[in-house]
């Protein structure tokens, strides 16, 4: 049977133990406080990245550029399809309405021509005018018939 | 309803067909076409070379000697000597003794009709200093005119007297209306909005003969002058020649060049322009209007059309070829 003193005992050591995890933890925290690799661990910052590391953020960025860069082409390509469609719809439109005209003259179809050829590499619709008639003049400058 | 009747009025002088033309005319509009009538028959009375008589005749005879003179002929001679100064000798007056070598010292009509002199190239052709001046002439005003000097050297002022005669006339129909024309033979001058309020239509000749103009001008304003040698050519023993002579080397001048036509706002330099310009030839012409800031168009020999930048906001048609 246990006396009193001896169940006293053991209250007071149970007691103890809280008092004895508590200095004990705070021994550790003052060693963690006091020791670079344990404190470094909770801390983030490239400066504690290695190299290879480094090296795969950069590859991550330039992937990520590469795609931006895949992307925003494809949307190029997608309009000047678009546009490239139009202008030969343009230039099947002048080319039909020339003959109807019946009037242009050799060198001003060559340069409708051409015109049309440099517009749709540029991709830009095309207006071709008809060569337009002389205004009637009042007056005309001309050689003296005596100096 | 507004009716307007134009005041037109043609002759013949300085053996061109001459027209005056003013639209919606002013009270007084008569008045000011007469003054300006007698301002041409002055001028072509007095600067002909081709009348042995006239003032300018008689002072080529003696141009060592004073000459009392009628004031329009010191006027035309001063504007000639101030052209010679500033083309640097490209215009020179004392061209008209080569002309004369060649057969050109009577009316082009004539000259096409007759057997040309027997004066040969080696004879006449004499070099002169480029800038030199021209005769120093000199003048002073007299109770009866005015007393010149040509300094020793005949000239001949028909590079320059169209023009005059245009100017004058058109001083003396600045008031006439709403819009005026003068022309002397191609040359003109085009005041106000012209007929249509949109500014004269000017046509400028073709000068390879094709009856299509090669421009269409929209002018308000300024005078017009070309210089061409569509019609005044002829051949001194099988050379050919034409009347726009260099001084440099009195020899026709303007290689590569058909014609040139210049707007100025003041009809005499436009006609001294055109006929300095084209004597710089083919080759040179782009880079002499632009570096004199001139508004010039001319035609090559192959039928090219040259425009300076100065002259594009005028041109409001070009013919295709």
């Amino acid at each position: 049977m246990t006396s009193p003193t001896t169940a006293a005992r053991r209250v007071a050591a149970l007691t103890l133990i809280p008092t004895s995890v508590a200095v004990f933890g705070a021994g550790l925290a003052w060693a963690n406080s006091h020791d670079p690799y344990a404190g470094s661990s909770s801390k983030s910052g490239t400066s504690s990245q290695t190299p290879d590391d480094q090296l795969a953020a950069a590859q991550a960025k330039v992937d990520d550029a590469q795609a931006k860069l895949a992307k925003l082409q494809a949307e190029v390509d997608g309009r000047n399809a678009d546009a490239a469609s139009q202008s030969a719809a343009a230039a099947s439109a002048s080319s039909a309405a020339q003959p109807a005209a019946g009037t242009a003259t050799t060198a001003a179809g060559t340069k409708a021509t051409t015109q049309a050829k440099a517009s749709a590499t540029v991709a830009k619709p095309v207006v071709v005018a008809a060569p337009a008639a002389a205004p009637k003049v009042q007056t005309v400058t001309k050689a003296s018939t005596k100096p | 309803m507004t009716v307007s009747t134009d005041l037109a009025v043609t002759f013949t002088s300085m053996a061109s067909d001459i027209e005056i033309r003013v639209v919606d005319p002013a009270p007084g509009a008569e008045e000011a076409v007469d003054r300006a009538v007698a301002a041409i028959g002055a001028i072509a009375t007095h600067l002909t070379r081709f009348d042995p008589e006239s003032a300018l005749s008689k002072a080529n005879r003696a141009p060592a000697a004073w000459h009392d003179v009628p004031a329009v002929l010191a006027d035309a001679i001063s504007a000639a000597h101030s052209a010679h100064r500033v083309t640097h000798g490209l215009f020179d007056p004392r061209v008209g003794a080569t002309l004369a070598a060649w057969g050109y010292d009577k009316s082009f009509e004539r000259i096409q009709t007759e057997a040309v002199g027997t004066t040969s190239w080696d004879i006449e052709i004499h070099r002169t200093l480029r800038g030199a001046p021209v005769a120093r002439a000199t003048w002073e005003p007299t109770v009866t005119g005015t007393v010149i000097n040509l300094g020793g050297s005949p000239i001949d002022l028909g590079g320059i007297g169209k023009g005059l005669a245009v100017r004058h006339a058109a001083a003396a129909l600045a008031d006439a209306g709403r819009s005026v024309l003068v022309d002397a033979g191609g040359d003109e001058w085009l005041a106000g909005p012209g007929p249509d309020g949109d500014g004269w239509k000017v046509g400028v000749e073709d000068p390879l003969g094709r009856d299509e103009h090669v421009l269409v001008l929209a002018v308000t304003d300024l005078g017009v002058a070309t210089s061409s040698i569509a019609r005044q050519r002829w051949t001194v023993r099988g050379v050919p020649v034409h009347h726009l002579v260099d001084p440099r080397t009195q020899t026709p001048g303007g290689a590569g060049l058909a014609a040139v036509t210049v707007l100025h706002p003041d009809p005499a330099w436009a006609e001294v322009w055109s006929k300095t310009l084209y004597l710089t030839g083919a080759a040179d012409i782009a880079a002499s209007a632009a570096a004199l800031d001139l508004a010039a168009a001319w035609v090559t020999v192959d039928g090219e059309i040259g425009l300076s930048a100065a002259i594009r906001p005028f041109v409001l048609w070009q013919v295709t070829r």
